[in-house]
C-alpha cells in the first residue's frame, strides 16, 4: 500500500462561480482527498478568499508540487503556497 | 449596430458587436432552440464575419481548431444547448490538449430552469470544467462584452487553449450597455507567469559546454510562439540535432542536416535512438507526453534535462529535476542566441551519421512493399508530398495514415501539420482540414484519413460541397481500423477483434455530395489521380486501396525505453 502523504495547502482566489469546483476537480484529477477546508475572506467585498486546505495524498512533496502548479493555472486563482503535515 | 452606442442593447446583439471587436472573422455553428434569439441576429451580420453551418458539432468544434491551428488566430464554434454542446465536448478537449485557442459557446436554457432537467439542458460547464483553460456561465447581457473580452483574450495568450462560454436563452434578450473596450477583471490570469532571467539563459553557456551529446526536442511550442527562425539560429550556433514531436513537425527546416526527424513511438529510428544516447535533452515548447518518452526511467537516466516552456506548471512535471528556463519560445531562444557562445560537437554528429547509415533516414527501409500487391501508405503520402513539393497544409486522422503523414510528408512550412495529437481523436482530419481552407484560401489544404476516421466526420463532405471549398481529401482504405489491427496483430497474437470495417463505395459517396471521387489501385493511377484532384477548382475525395497489414515501424510499445524500439522483420533479417 503506497504512503499517504498529508498536506495543508491555501489557495488564494477570486470569487465567482464553480470556483470550488474548479479546484476540487484539478484535486480529483490527481487522485487527492479533501480532508478538510476552510474558507476566509481577504476584503470586505468578499471578492477575494483564502480557502486553507487539508489534504491527503500518495504524491511526496516534490510530486505534489506538480498539483500545486496545476491550480496556480486555474484562472480565478491568484497564489497556491503548500506545506507537508 | 442597430442601437446607438451608450444605449441598451440586446445581449444577442452585444455577442455580435463583440464578436466583430474581437476581430472573428468565421464562425462554424449549428442553431438550435436556445440560440435562436442569437440567430434572430445573427443574420444581419453576414457582412462583417462569415457563419459556416457543420453538419454536426463536433466537425464544427474540430473545423474551428483546425482553423486556429491553421492561422494562429483564435477559432470560434458554436452549439446549442444539450446534444449541441455534448457533441462538442470532444473538440474541446481536444484543443485543450494540444494548445489551440478556441472559444466555444453552447447555449444554455433560461436561467430559471437551470438544474429541472428542462428538455436539451445538460451541465456542459460541470463537463467541460477540467477540459478548459477557462470557462464562463452568462446569465444576462451586462457580463457579454467583458467576458467575451477575455474568453478571447484568455484563449490567444500565453499557453493557448479553449475557453467556454455556456449563455442562458434569456441572456440574448436583456439589455445592458455596451462597451467597445471594457476592462477585464481577471487579478489571477498572467498569460506568461514566470520568465527566465538573462542569468539563468547564461547558464545555458556552461551546460552546453559540458554536454558532449546534446539534442533539441522541439514541440508545438516552437510552432505556437513563431520560434521557428529563433530555434534554427540557436541549433546551427550550437550545431545540435533537432528532433521533433508529432505536433512540433514544421518548427524546425526538414532540409537541415542537424534535423533527425520525429521521435517516439512511430517516431524516425535515427531520432529514437540519438535521444536514447544523448546525455543533454533541451526541450523546447513540449510537454513530454508518454508518446514520445517510452520509458520514463530510461529516457531521463544519465541526462541533463534544460526545459524550455510558456507554461510553469509543465516543468518537473514528468521529467523530473530539469533546469527551467521559463517563457516564450521566441523571447527565451532570441536571448539566447544573442548571449551565448557557439559549439561545436564533432564526435556526437560522426555517431549520428554512423546511426543514419545504419538505419536509414527518411527512406523506406523499415516499410516493405506489402505482399498483396495493395497499396503501401508511407510510399503515397511520399508522392504527395512530392506532387505538392511539402507546401500543403496536411490535416490527418488518427492511426497509421496519421504516423505516416507525420514520418513522410516534408512540411516546408510551420503550422501546416494539424494533427489530434494528444487526444488521438478519430475523425479529425477531414473538418481540421475545412477549416483550415476557410481560414487560408491561398493554401493548398489536403486531408489525409483512414476510412475507419473519415466514416467518424463524414458529414462535412456536404458542408465542403455546399462551399465548393478546395479540399483535397484522401481516404487510405484498407477495410480496417488500421493501427487498432497492428496492436492486436503485434501486442495481442494476431486475434483480431472488431477492427474490420464494411466500407460504402467512396467515389459514388463523393458523386452523392456533389464531389469529384478518385479510386487508385496502383502507383501510376495514385499518381494520375492526385494530379487530376490537384486541377479541380473544388473538393475532391481519393480513395486509394492499401494494405490492412502494413505496419507501422518502427515501434516503441508503452512503457519500452525508445532504444528498444521494434524494427521490422525484413530489416532485422536483412542486417543480421
Amino acid at each position: 500500500m503506497k504512503k499517504v502523504y498529508h498536506y495543508k495547502v491555501v489557495t488564494q482566489v477570486q470569487n465567482g462561480l464553480g470556483i470550488l469546483a474548479r479546484i476540487t476537480i484539478m484535486l480529483r484529477k490527481f487522485n487527492v482527498n479533501v480532508q478538510s477546508l476552510h474558507v476566509t475572506p481577504l476584503d470586505e467585498d468578499n471578492n477575494f478568499y483564502n480557502l486553507y486546505w487539508i489534504l491527503d495524498s500518495t504524491k511526496d512533496p516534490e510530486s505534489f508540487a506538480v498539483v500545486a502548479n496545476k491550480l496556480e493555472r486555474i484562472v480565478p486563482i491568484l497564489k497556491v503556497t503548500f506545506e507537508k503535515i | 449596430m442597430e442601437e446607438n452606442q451608450n444605449h441598451e442593447q440586446l445581449g444577442s446583439t452585444i455577442f455580435c458587436e463583440a464578436l466583430v471587436d474581437e476581430g472573428m472573422e468565421i464562425m462554424f455553428g449549428i442553431p438550435g432552440g436556445v440560440v435562436l434569439p442569437l440567430y434572430d441576429k445573427l443574420n444581419k451580420y453576414g457582412k462583417k464575419f462569415v457563419h459556416v453551418l457543420p453538419k454536426q458539432e463536433q466537425g464544427g468544434g474540430f473545423a474551428a481548431d483546425g482553423y486556429a491551428r491553421a492561422t494562429g488566430k483564435v477559432g470560434v464554434a458554436l452549439g446549442t444547448s444539450g446534444p449541441g454542446a455534448t457533441n462538442l465536448m470532444t473538440s474541446i478537449i481536444n484543443s485543450m490538449l494540444d494548445s489551440v485557442p478556441v472559444v466555444y459557446i453552447t447555449g444554455q436554457v433560461v436561467e430559471d430552469l437551470t438544474g429541472t432537467d428542462a428538455f436539451q439542458e445538460a451541465d456542459v460547464i460541470g463537463m467541460s470544467m477540467p477540459c478548459v483553460k477557462h470557462s464562463y456561465f452568462v446569465t444576462h447581457a451586462k457580463d457579454l462584452r467583458r467576458v467575451m473580452k477575455e474568453a478571447f483574450y484568455i484563449a490567444g495568450t500565453g499557453r493557448p487553449g479553449p475557453v467556454h462560454l455556456d449563455i442562458t436563452k434569456d441572456a440574448w434578450g436583456t439589455k445592458a450597455a455596451y462597451e467597445k473596450n471594457p476592462k477585464m477583471d481577471l487579478p489571477g490570469y498572467t498569460a506568461v507567469p514566470k520568465i527566465c532571467s538573462d542569468a539563468d539563459i547564461k547558464n545555458l553557456d556552461q551546460i552546453l559546454s559540458n554536454a558532449s551529446k546534446p539534442i533539441i526536442i522541439a514541440g508545438h511550442g516552437v510552432e505556437i510562439g513563431r520560434a521557428e527562425k529563433e530555434l534554427t539560429e540557436f541549433a546551427e550556433r550550437h550545431n545540435i540535432p533537432v528532433v521533433n514531436t508529432m505536433l512540433g513537425l514544421g518548427a524546425f527546416p526538414q532540409g537541415n542536416k542537424l534535423w533527425l526527424g520525429m521521435i517516439g513511438m512511430h517516431g524516425d529510428a535515427v531520432a529514437n535512438y540519438a535521444i536514447d544516447e544523448a546525455d543533454l535533452v533541451i526541450a523546447i515548447g513540449t510537454r513530454f507526453s508518454d508518446r514520445i518518452i517510452g520509458r520514463l526511467s530510461t529516457f531521463i537516466k544519465d541526462k541533463t534535462f534544460v526545459h524550455m516552456d510558456i507554461d510553469p506548471s509543465e516543468i518537473n512535471k514528468i521529467v523530473p529535476k530539469s533546469i527551467p528556463l521559463c517563457g516564450d519560445a521566441k523571447d527565451v531562444l532570441s536571448r539566447a542566441n544573442e548571449f551565448l557562445s557557439s559549439h561545436n560537437y564533432a564526435k556526437w554528429h560522426e555517431r549520428i551519421a554512423e546511426l543514419k547509415g545504419k538505419y536509414g533516414f527518411l527512406d523506406f527501409k523499415f516499410c516493405p512493399e506489402p505482399k498483396s500487391g495493395l497499396l503501401s501508405q508511407p510510399r503515397l503520402i511520399k508522392m504527395i508530398s512530392d506532387i505538392t513539393g511539402g507546401d500543403a497544409i496536411v490535416a490527418t486522422d488518427v492511426g497509421r495514415n496519421q504516423m505516416w503523414t507525420a514520418r513522410f510528408y516534408r512540411f516546408n512550412h510551420p503550422n501546416s501539420h494539424l494533427s489530434s495529437g494528444g487526444l488521438g481523436s478519430m475523425g479529425y482530419g477531414v473538418p481540421a482540414a475545412m477549416g483550415a481552407k476557410f481560414g487560408l484560401p491561398e493554401r493548398e489544404v489536403w486531408a489525409i484519413s483512414g476510412d475507419g476516421g473519415f466514416m467518424m466526420n463524414m458529414q462535412e463532405l456536404a458542408t465542403i460541397a455546399e462551399y465548393n471549398l478546395p479540399v483535397k481529401m484522401v481516404i487510405m482504405e484498407d477495410r480496417a481500423l488500421g493501427m487498432v489491427r497492428q496492436w492486436q496483430n503485434l501486442l495481442y497474437h494476431g486475434n483480431i477483434s472488431h477492427t474490420n470495417l464494411v466500407n460504402p463505395d467512396f467515389v459514388k459517396l463523393a458523386n452523392a455530395f456533389g464531389i469529384a471521387g478518385f479510386r487508385a489501385k496502383t502507383y501510376e493511377e495514385a499518381e494520375k489521380v492526385i494530379k487530376e484532384a490537384r486541377a479541380i477548382n473544388g473538393p475532391a475525395l481519393i480513395t486509394f486501396e492499401v494494405d490492412p497489414d502494413e505496419h507501422v515501424y518502427p515501434m516503441v510499445p508503452p512503457n519500452t525505453p525508445l532504444g528498444d524500439q521494434w524494427l521490422n522483420d525484413e530489416f532485422l533479417t536483412a542486417n543480421k
